[in-house]
């Protein structure tokens, strides 16, 4: 890995958590319900967009933009462990069923949005 | 939105983006028939954020700067959903479906199974460190009552103290 391309996942990736959480500040001041609705937006939009960088990206566009916008922002952006935490701390508080759909939801979204964002970037390519 | 919350975040996340791409470059664990090397990192990161939230939201023994740093920063950034969603995609495009549901699984009970166990590894932690502590109070003669919990936030700069009695 070059020295700029680790320099562009660095400004990507710091670039993806502050907006993370910044945006979670955001949602978190407006949405008041028990569900982790904040970390399930960014997680899958972060999904929908990895969709279409990836493939858009086969043409073996620069790898300086990959790395700064796939593995530094969007991977920066999106969360799997404050994904899991949020999910853990629900049930051991009682909200199981929330628990639960906090855990699953995203994950079929997610892949949903993923697969959604793949077929744009075809589109985007076609056109 | 002040520049004192947002610099720890963006620095944290600027290095756990590094470290998960330095590690991703590793061809060792490419020999799953599944992204291992995506999942294991997801997991890593999730046992450590469990213990992380120990120390900040229960314990109380970091300070909120250095929980965005570590927690929202590094761990959020070191971690990451989309690659995750995206390699599922991947798997599923290329028609490998059992790997793709295993992946899944793996990630979502390991991810769970991992923030339990760093949650459990941060309360041992926590109380081994208030036990230390505390008999560090009662060494020196100091001969009023403490409880663990209240010496918590000297455990940071006292480390040293607990260690030699350790």
């Amino acid at each position: 890995m070059t020295a700029a391309s680790l320099l562009a996942v660095f400004l990507g990736g710091g670039s993806g958590a502050a907006t993370r959480y910044s945006l979670g500040r955001f949602i978190g001041e407006r949405y008041s319900g028990g569900f982790p609705l904040a970390t399930f937006l960014i997680n899958v939009s972060g999904c929908f967009a990895l969709g279409v960088v990836e493939t858009v990206a086969q043409n073996g566009r620069s790898s300086l933009v990959i790395a700064l916008l796939a593995t530094g922002f969007l991977g920066g952006y999106t969360t799997f462990s404050t994904y899991t935490l949020e999910g853990v701390i629900l049930y051991l508080d009682g909200a199981r069923r929330t628990a639960v759909l906090s855990l699953i939801g995203p994950v079929v979204v997610g892949i949903l949005a993923a697969a959604l964002g793949l077929i744009v970037g075809q589109i985007a390519q076609g056109a | 939105m002040t520049i004192r919350r947002i610099s720890p975040v963006f620095l944290g996340g600027g290095l756990g983006a590094c470290a998960r791409a330095l590690l991703l470059q590793s061809p060792v664990v490419w020999s799953a028939p599944f992204p291992l090397s995506v999942l294991l990192i997801n997991l890593l990161g999730s046992f450590l954020l469990g213990v992380v939230f120990v120390l900040a939201d229960e314990a109380e023994v970091m300070r909120s700067e250095t929980r965005l740093f570590v927690a929202v920063g590094i761990l959020g950034s070191f971690t990451t959903f989309s690659t995750f969603g995206w390699e599922t995609v991947v798997l599923s495009e290329g028609r490998h479906y059992i790997a793709g549901v295993s992946y899944v699984t793996a990630s979502l009970v390991g991810g769970v199974l991992a923030v339990v166990a760093g949650i459990v590894a941060g309360r041992e932690a926590v109380k081994a460190l208030g036990r230390m502590t505390h008999r560090a109070f009662l060494d020196r003669g100091e001969g009023r009552a403490v409880s663990p919990a209240d010496d918590m936030d000297h455990i940071e700069t006292e480390n040293h103290d607990s260690a030699e009695l350790a």
